[in-house]
C-alpha cells in the first residue's frame, strides 16, 4: 500500500544521497584515506596534490579523511536530536491533548514557556552547562525542538479525541492508556513523521552553528561546525578549508529537507 | 419481573460552573429484560444526552449527573473507574450513528472487533472465528474480506453492520442504539434495522433505540418514550401510542410524520422550534406550553409531572387529549 513512486528523480536523489553520507559515515574507519588527528603532510597541501585529494589544513592533516569522519557527529547529532524531540515532545502532547481540559492547558502552557526562549539560546545554555560532546549535543538539540513535536502532536490528538471512534473504544469499555496509545497514536503518528523528517536538517545546522560557537565537540575531533570556523580564518588564502565543509553541510541540510518532503507525499497519494 | 434497567430522577447538565444547563431534567423510566425501547424526541431535547448518561460515557469536567440508573440493581452512578470500564462493551453497548467516524480509521475492522473482546477478557484462540460467524450474522455476504479492510475500504451500510457487530461482541445485557440507520440511504436503512432485531432478538436482549424515525419505531420498538425538553412527556406501547397519542405533542409528532394535512391544503407542522423550551425551563410551565395549540394559564405556571393515564401509558399533561382516534 505504501510504496514511493518508482525511480522518480525528486524522491530518489536525496534519499541515495542521505544514503551515501550514511554508509560514508558508517564505513569512515575503512574509507577514510588517513587518521584525522595526525598531520601527514605540509600545512595547507593544494587539492588533488601528493598529500590527499582534498589536500590538507592548517595542521597539515588531511582534509578529506577529516570531513569523512566529521560526517559522524553530525549526523549522530541531526537523528538523535530529532529522535530525541519526537519521542519526548510526541508523548507529551499526545498526553495533553488527548486528555483535555486542564491539564492539557497546564502541559501547554510549560511548552508556551519553552517556546519562548530563543532555540538556539536554549541549546547554548545547555550546551555550556552540560559541556561539549556528541550525547550533550543530541540532548541540547534535542530539547530546543521539543516544543515544536510537542505542539503539533497536541492540536492533533485534541482533533482526534473529538471524534466518535474514541467515544466509542471508550463504549467498549478500553482504558484511557489504551485508547491514548492503541487509538490516537495510530492516527497521528504519520503528521509527526513527516515534521520529525523536515526538522532533521534544522538539527544538523543548528548542531554545526553550536559547533562553530564552539560548544560542539572538542576539538581536535573532527567535526564539520568546526572546520567551517577553522577554515573561515584562512577563506583568501585557501578557500576550500571553509568552503568544502560548508558544502558537506549544506548538501547534507538540503538533501535532509528533501527527503522529509517525501515522506508528506507518499502519503498524499 | 424485574426491570434491568431502571432510571430514577436521573438529570444532566452541561456547561461550566455558573452557567450550567439541565439538558435532561429529573427523569423516570425503566426497560425490561428483552424489551425493545424506543426514546424519540426532536433535536435538543436530550435524547442523546440520556443515552450517554447510561454508561457515563458524556461524563467530565463540564458534564454532570444526578439521580439514579440501576442496571440489575447496581446504581451506575456510583460505580468506580475499573468497574465502570468492566461495565461498558459488557453490560451495556453502543452503536453509534455514524459508523464512519465511529470507527477508527488505522486499524482493521477485526483488530477493532478484537480490542473489544479482549478489554473483557473474552477473546480466546477461536477469537477469529466468532468475528467472522458474528460479521456473517449481521449480514456482511464476505465476512473474511471485511476482517481485514479498514473502514475506508467498505460500503456505508456494511460499517454500519460492523458497528453492530461490535455492539454484540461481548454479548452485553442491554444495547443502546443512537440513531443507528440516520446515516444511510433508506433502502439500506430497512435492511440494517432488520438484521439489527432479528440478532437481538435472537439473544433476548434490551434495547434503547434512539430515533426521531416514526418508522423506525412503529417497525421494531415494544413501548415508546416522547422526550421534550429534556423531560419524557409520555410514554406508552408502540400501538396504544399510535393509535391514541395522549400528549399534544405527540400527537403533533405523529401528524407530521404521516403527512397529516391541514383544512387549507399544508402539511402539519409544529410552530416554532425546540429552543423555546430551554428559554421556558427558567419559569415553571410545560416546556411544550409555548408551542402547543391546547395551552391554557395553568400550563405556563405549573409543570406536569409524567403520571399514569392508563394501565400502560404515562403522560405528563394537564390537559391529556382522550380518545382522539387519529385518521388516515
Amino acid at each position: 500500500m505504501h510504496r514511493l513512486t518508482p525511480f522518480a528523480m525528486p524522491v530518489v536523489l536525496p534519499w541515495t544521497i542521505l544514503g551515501l553520507y550514511l554508509a560514508v559515515a558508517i564505513l569512515a574507519p575503512y574509507i577514510a584515506p588517513a587518521d584525522p588527528l595526525a598531520a601527514t603532510g605540509a600545512p595547507l597541501s593544494p587539492l588533488f596534490g601528493s598529500s590527499g585529494i582534498l589536500g590538507t589544513d592548517g595542521f597539515g592533516r588531511d582534509v578529506a579523511s577529516r570531513l569523512i569522519w566529521g560526517l559522524r557527529p553530525m549526523l549522530a547529532v541531526s537523528f538523535g536530536a530529532v529522535f530525541l524531540a519526537t519521542l519526548a515532545g510526541g508523548a507529551y502532547g499526545l498526553v495533553a491533548g488527548g486528555i483535555g481540559g486542564r491539564t492539557d492547558w497546564l502541559m501547554m502552557s510549560v511548552v508556551d514557556v519553552m517556546m519562548s526562549i530563543p532555540l538556539i539560546l536554549a541549546a547554548i545554555l545547555v550546551m555550556a552547562a552540560l559541556g561539549g560532546s556528541v550525547i550533550n549535543l543530541i540532548i541540547s538539540v534535542g530539547i530546543s525542538q521539543i516544543p515544536v513535536f510537542a505542539r503539533l502532536a497536541r492540536a492533533l490528538a485534541s482533533v482526534e479525541a473529538r471524534k466518535e471512534y474514541v467515544l466509542a473504544a471508550r463504549a467498549v469499555g478500553l482504558s484511557r492508556f489504551h485508547v491514548l496509545v492503541r487509538e490516537i497514536l495510530p492516527n497521528i503518528v504519520r503528521p509527526l513523521l513527516v515534521q520529525a523528517g523536515s526538522v532533521v536538517a534544522t538539527a544538523g545546522l543548528t548542531a554545526a552553528a553550536l559547533s562553530y560557537l564552539g560548544l560542539g565537540v572538542r576539538p581536535p575531533a573532527p567535526d564539520i561546525g568546526y572546520m567551517v570556523k577553522e577554515g573561515q580564518e584562512l577563506i583568501f588564502i585557501a578557500p576550500g578549508q571553509t568552503l568544502l565543509p560548508g558544502l558537506v553541510l549544506g548538501v547534507f541540510a538540503l538533501t535532509a529537507a528533501l527527503c522529509g518532503e517525501t515522506i508528506g507525499q507518499e502519503r498524499r497519494r | 419481573m424485574t426491570a434491568l434497567l431502571d432510571v430514577r430522577a436521573l438529570s444532566v447538565s452541561f456547561g461550566p460552573g455558573g452557567a450550567r444547563r439541565t439538558i435532561v431534567d429529573r427523569i423516570d423510566f425503566s426497560i425490561g429484560r428483552g424489551e425493545i425501547v424506543a426514546l424519540v424526541g426532536e433535536s435538543g431535547s436530550g435524547k442523546s444526552a440520556t443515552a450517554l448518561a447510561l454508561s457515563r460515557l458524556n461524563e467530565g469536567p463540564r458534564c454532570g449527573y444526578s439521580g439514579e440508573i440501576r442496571l440489575s440493581g447496581r446504581n451506575i452512578l456510583a460505580l468506580d473507574h475499573p468497574d465502570l470500564r468492566r461495565l461498558r462493551g459488557r453490560a451495556i453497548a453502543t452503536i453509534f450513528q455514524d459508523p464512519l467516524s465511529a470507527l477508527n480509521p488505522s486499524e482493521t475492522i477485526a483488530q477493532q472487533i478484537a480490542e473489544g473482546m479482549r478489554a473483557h477478557g473474552m477473546a480466546g484462540p477461536d477469537a477469529d472465528d466468532r468475528i467472522t460467524r458474528l460479521l456473517g450474522e449481521v449480514g456482511i455476504h464476505d465476512p473474511d474480506r471485511v476482517t481485514r479492510a479498514y473502514p475506508h475500504q467498505i460500503s456505508g451500510g456494511q460499517r454500519q453492520r460492523v458497528m453492530i457487530a461490535l455492539a454484540l461482541a461481548c454479548d452485553p445485557e442491554l444495547l443502546i442504539a443512537d440513531e443507528p440507520t440516520t446515516a444511510l440511504d433508506v433502502t439500506v436503512q430497512t435492511q440494517v434495522l432488520a438484521t439489527l432485531y432479528r440478532a437481538v432478538q435472537k439473544r433476548g436482549m434490551s434495547v434503547l433505540i434512539i430515533t426521531h424515525d416514526m418508522g423506525v419505531v412503529a417497525g421494531m420498538a415494544d413501548r415508546v418514550m416522547v422526550m421534550y425538553g429534556g423531560r419524557i412527556v409520555e410514554s406508552a406501547p408502540v400501538e396504544t401510542l399510535f393509535a391514541l397519542p395522549r400528549h399534544p405533542y405527540t400527537r403533533a409528532l405523529l401528524d407530521c410524520a404521516r403527512h397529516v394535512r391541514d383544512a387549507s391544503g399544508h402539511y402539519a407542522t409544529i410552530p416554532g422550534t425546540a429552543e423555546t423550551a430551554f428559554a421556558l425551563r427558567a419559569t415553571q410551565g410545560c416546556a411544550f406550553a409555548p408551542r402547543c395549540r391546547r395551552a391554557r394559564p395553568a400550563c405556563f405556571t405549573h409543570q406536569p409531572e409524567l403520571a399514569e393515564c392508563s394501565d400502560t401509558g404515562r403522560v405528563a399533561c394537564h390537559f391529556p387529549l382522550v380518545g382522539s382516534k387519529i385518521d388516515g
